[in-house]
C-alpha cells in the first residue's frame, strides 16, 4: 500500500514512473516502423550519436552562461542534432563511395559515440560544477528524472503521438509501399522526414532514463515481441506501446528502489522476457503453436499414409468387403517405420477403419470413400 | 615511460583490431562487430567471478564464449523468420550486454570493474600490469596477449585465406565445391571475440568497433585487392592510434575516446582525397 501511496506523491518516484512511462509507449509506438522499415539498428546509430550533442550543448551552456545549468531541452536539442547529423551522413557515404551501409552506420556510430567519449573524459577529469549527471546518459538513471525533464519527456511524446494519429494513413502506407504512396501524390520526401524525426525524437526522450548504449533495445525489443502476436499494423503499435509501458514503468520502478542498479539494463532485461514469451507462445506465429501444429501435421500425413495402404492392398488383392489385412503388412510397406497400430486404433476411432480380429484392419465404406477422395485429390489428408 | 607504454599498448590493439576488421567490413558484419564487442561482457565477468584474476586466460575463453553465444542467438532468431536479421542483432547484445552491467552493478562496483572503464577501457591501469616470474619483470601483460593476438589473428588470415575470400565473396561457389561455410564463419567470429576482448582493456567494449571498421572502410575506398586493403588498414590503424594518443594527452581525455576521433579524421581526409582524384581523373 504505502507503494502504491508513494507512486502518486513521492516526488522522486512519480516522475520516474510517469517519465518511463510515456518514453516507453512513444519508443514502443515509433519502434514498431522502425523495425518494419528495417531500420531497427539506425535506432542504435542514433542513441549513440546523441552523446556528443549532449556533452556538445553542456559545453556551450557552460561557456555562455558561465554556470551549468543542466536544461534538459538544451541537452535534448544537442542529442536530436547529432543524432540527426550521423543517420544523414551515413546515408549519404553510402551514396558517395562505396561503403555499404553497414560499414556506414558502424564508421558513424564508432566515431561519434568516440568524440561523445573524448568530450565527455575532458570534462570529467577538469573542475566543472554540475558535470556529474552527464555520465547517467550512458547507462540511465531513471532517478535522475527532474519534473521540468518529466514535463520535456511529456510535451515531445504527446507532439509525437499527435502526428501519429493526424498521418496515420499516411504513415501506413509509407512503410508498407513507398512507391505507390508515391505516386498517389504523397510526398514521400516529407513523409520520410517526419517519420526519421518522430523516431529519433522518441530515442532521444529515452536517453536519460535507459541510456545512449541500450536505447536500441527500446527500439526493437517492443516492436519485435508485439509483432508475433498480430499481422494488423494497428494492433501491433498498441501493443508495442503497452510493453514500451510496461517494461519501462516496472524497470524505472525496480531500479529506483535497488540501490546501484542502472534502469537501462533493467529495462531491457525485462523487454528480452516479454520478446522471449511472445515468441515461445503467441498463438498463431509462436515456436510452440508451430511445433504443436507440426506433430498435428505429420499425425495427418500418417493416418492418411496407413489408410491409403489398407486402400492399396483391398484393390491389389481384389478383396472382398470383409476381408482384412495385418498391421504387420503395412508395417512392412515404408521405410520410415512409425506405429502403425496407434494410427489404426486412432482411424478405428474415426469410424474409417475397422478391427476384425486379432492383427487384422479392414477398411469400412467410409474408409473407403476418404482413401479414393484422398488418392483423386492428392493433397488433401484428413 | 608509462605513457610510452600506453602508446605501444594501443598500437597493438589497433594493429590487432585492423587485420579481422578487413573481412568484418568485407562480409558487411560492421554491426555484428559492435554487437559481439558488447557480448563479451557477460563472458568476461562470470568468468572473472570464478577465477578472481582479472589477467587469467579464462577471461578470454569466458569472453569468446559468450561473444559466439551472441552469433548463435541471433542466427536462431533470424533462421526462426519471425525476425529480421538487422531486428535480431539490436534483440540479442542489448540483453547480454544488460546482464553483464548489471553484474557489474551489483558485484563487484568495488572490485578491479566499474561500468565506466568497461565502457571506455583503462590503457593505463594495463600499461601498469606487469608480467613478472620468479621476480623478473617483463613488462605490461598486455604487451603479450595483444602480441598472441595479433599473431593469432595473422596464422588465421595466412592459412584460411583462400577459403575466407571464396566465402566472401561467392558464399554460393564455395557452398558447391564443398567448403563449410558455417564452420568457417564460426570460427572467423571466434576470432573476433577473442580480438575483442583482448583490446578491451586498451580500446574499452564501445569503442573496439572503431578500431574493427573505420581503418578497414578507409582502406576499402581506394584498394583493389584484400591483401593491399588488410595493409592499408593497418597503417591507418597505425596512424589513428598514435595521432589518437597525442590528442589525448594534449587535451588531457581518455585515449580510446581519442583513437577513435582521429580513425574518423583519418577517414575524412582519405575520402576527401579519393573524391578529389576522381573528379580530376
Amino acid at each position: 500500500m504505502e507503494f502504491i501511496h508513494d507512486i502518486f506523491f513521492d516526488y522522486t518516484i512519480r516522475n520516474v514512473a510517469l517519465g518511463s512511462s510515456i518514453l516507453g509507449i512513444v519508443a514502443g509506438a515509433f519502434g514498431s516502423f522502425a523495425f518494419l522499415r528495417r531500420e531497427s539498428l539506425a535506432g542504435d546509430v542514433v542513441a549513440h550519436s546523441a552523446l556528443p550533442g549532449i556533452v556538445l550543448a553542456f559545453l556551450l551552456g557552460f561557456f555562455i552562461t558561465g554556470s551549468s545549468s543542466k536544461n534538459s531541452l538544451v541537452l535534448i536539442l544537442g542529442a536530436t542534432i547529432t543524432g540527426f547529423l550521423s543517420m544523414h551522413f551515413s546515408s549519404r557515404l553510402m551514396n558517395i563511395s562505396k561503403i555499404k551501409s553497414d560499414s556506414s552506420m558502424g564508421i558513424m556510430l564508432a566515431v561519434f559515440f568516440g568524440l561523445g567519449i573524448f568530450l565527455l573524459s575532458l570534462i570529467q577529469r577538469r573542475n566543472i560544477p554540475g558535470k556529474s549527471g552527464l555520465q547517467d546518459y550512458i547507462f540511465g538513471s531513471a532517478s535522475t528524472l527532474t519534473h521540468s525533464d518529466v514535463n520535456i519527456i511529456l510535451i515531445f511524446g504527446a507532439l509525437t503521438l499527435m502526428s501519429l494519429f493526424i498521418f496515420w494513413k499516411e504513415f501506413k502506407l509509407h512503410t508498407f509501399d513507398r512507391t505507390y504512396a508515391h505516386s498517389l501524390g504523397f510526398n514521400s520526401k516529407l513523409l520520410d522526414t517526419m517519420m526519421v524525426s518522430s523516431i529519433v525524437i522518441a530515442i532521444i526522450i529515452g536517453l536519460q532514463s535507459v541510456g545512449v548504449i541500450l536505447m536500441v533495445a527500446m527500439i526493437v525489443t517492443p516492436a519485435a515481441a508485439a509483432r508475433q502476436w498480430t499481422n494488423k499494423l494497428s494492433t501491433m503499435v498498441i501493443i508495442s506501446a503497452f510493453i514500451g509501458l510496461v517494461a519501462g514503468l516496472s524497470g524505472a520502478l525496480i531500479s529506483a528502489s535497488v540501490q546501484k542498479l542502472p534502469t537501462g539494463p533493467v529495462i531491457v532485461l525485462l523487454l528480452v522476457l516479454i520478446f522471449v514469451i511472445s515468441i515461445l507462445f503467441s498463438p498463431n506465429r509462436g515456436l510452440i503453436a508451430e511445433l504443436i501444429k507440426n506433430i498435428a501435421r505429420k499425425q495427418r500425413i500418417r493416418l492418411s499414409l496407413v489408410l491409403v495402404d489398407l486402400y492399396q492392398l483391398k484393390i491389389h488383392h481384389n478383396d472382398d468387403y470383409n476381408v482384412g489385412h495385418s498391421a504387420k503388412v503395412l508395417l512392412t510397406m515404408h521405410e520410415q517405420k512409425f506405429n502403425v497400430r496407434k494410427s489404426l486404433i486412432i482411424l478405428a476411432e474415426l469410424g474409417l477403419v475397422r478391427n476384425m480380429n486379432g492383427d487384422v484392419w479392414v477398411l469400412t465404406d467410409k474408409g473407403l470413400k476418404k482413401a479414393e477422395s484422398i488418392l483423386l485429390t492428392k493433397g488433401e489428408l484428413i | 615511460m608509462i605513457s610510452l607504454m600506453v602508446l605501444l599498448i594501443g598500437l597493438l590493439t589497433a594493429i590487432a583490431c585492423a587485420i579481422p576488421g578487413s573481412y568484418l567490413v568485407l562480409r558487411r558484419m560492421s554491426m555484428m562487430s559492435d554487437a559481439i564487442s558488447h557480448s563479451v561482457l557477460p563472458g568476461i565477468i562470470i568468468a572473472f567471478l570464478i577465477v578472481l584474476d582479472r589477467s587469467s586466460p579464462l577471461i578470454i575463453i569466458g569472453a569468446a564464449l559468450s561473444g559466439l553465444l551472441m552469433v548463435y542467438l541471433t542466427e536462431l532468431i533470424s533462421r526462426s523468420k519471425l525476425v529480421k536479421t538487422d531486428a535480431s542483432i539490436g534483440l540479442v547484445f542489448p540483453g547480454l550486454f544488460s546482464i553483464g552491467v548489471i553484474l557489474i552493478s551489483m558485484q563487484m562496483s568495488s572490485v578491479h570493474f566499474h561500468e565506466h572503464s568497461v565502457l571506455v577501457g583503462d590503457i593505463t591501469l594495463s600499461a601498469l600490469n606487469n608480467l613478472v616470474i620468479d621476480g623478473v619483470d617483463y613488462g605490461p601483460k598486455s604487451f603479450y596477449i595483444l602480441g598472441s593476438v595479433i599473431l593469432i589473428n595473422l596464422l588465421f588470415i595466412i592459412i584460411f585465406f583462400k577459403e575466407l575470400n571464396l566465402t566472401t565473396f561467392d558464399p554460393q561457389l564455395s557452398e558447391v565445391l564443398g567448403f563449410k561455410n558455417l564452420t568457417l564463419h564460426y570460427l572467423f567470429m571466434t576470432i573476433v571475440s577473442i580480438t575483442a576482448v583482448a583490446s578491451f582493456d586498451a580500446a574499452g567494449s564501445i569503442l573496439v568497433i572503431a578500431l574493427f571498421i573505420v581503418p578497414a572502410a578507409t582502406a576499402h575506398l581506394f584498394t583493389r585487392t584484400v591483401i593491399n586493403m588488410i595493409i592499408w588498414a593497418i597503417i591507418f590503424a597505425i596512424i589513428s592510434s598514435i595521432s589518437g594518443f597525442y590528442l589525448s594527452i594534449y587535451f588531457d581525455a581518455a585515449v580510446s575516446g581519442g583513437i577513435a576521433v582521429m580513425c574518423g579524421v583519418v577517414f575524412l581526409i582519405t575520402l576527401t582525397l579519393v573524391k578529389l582524384k576522381a573528379i580530376r581523373a
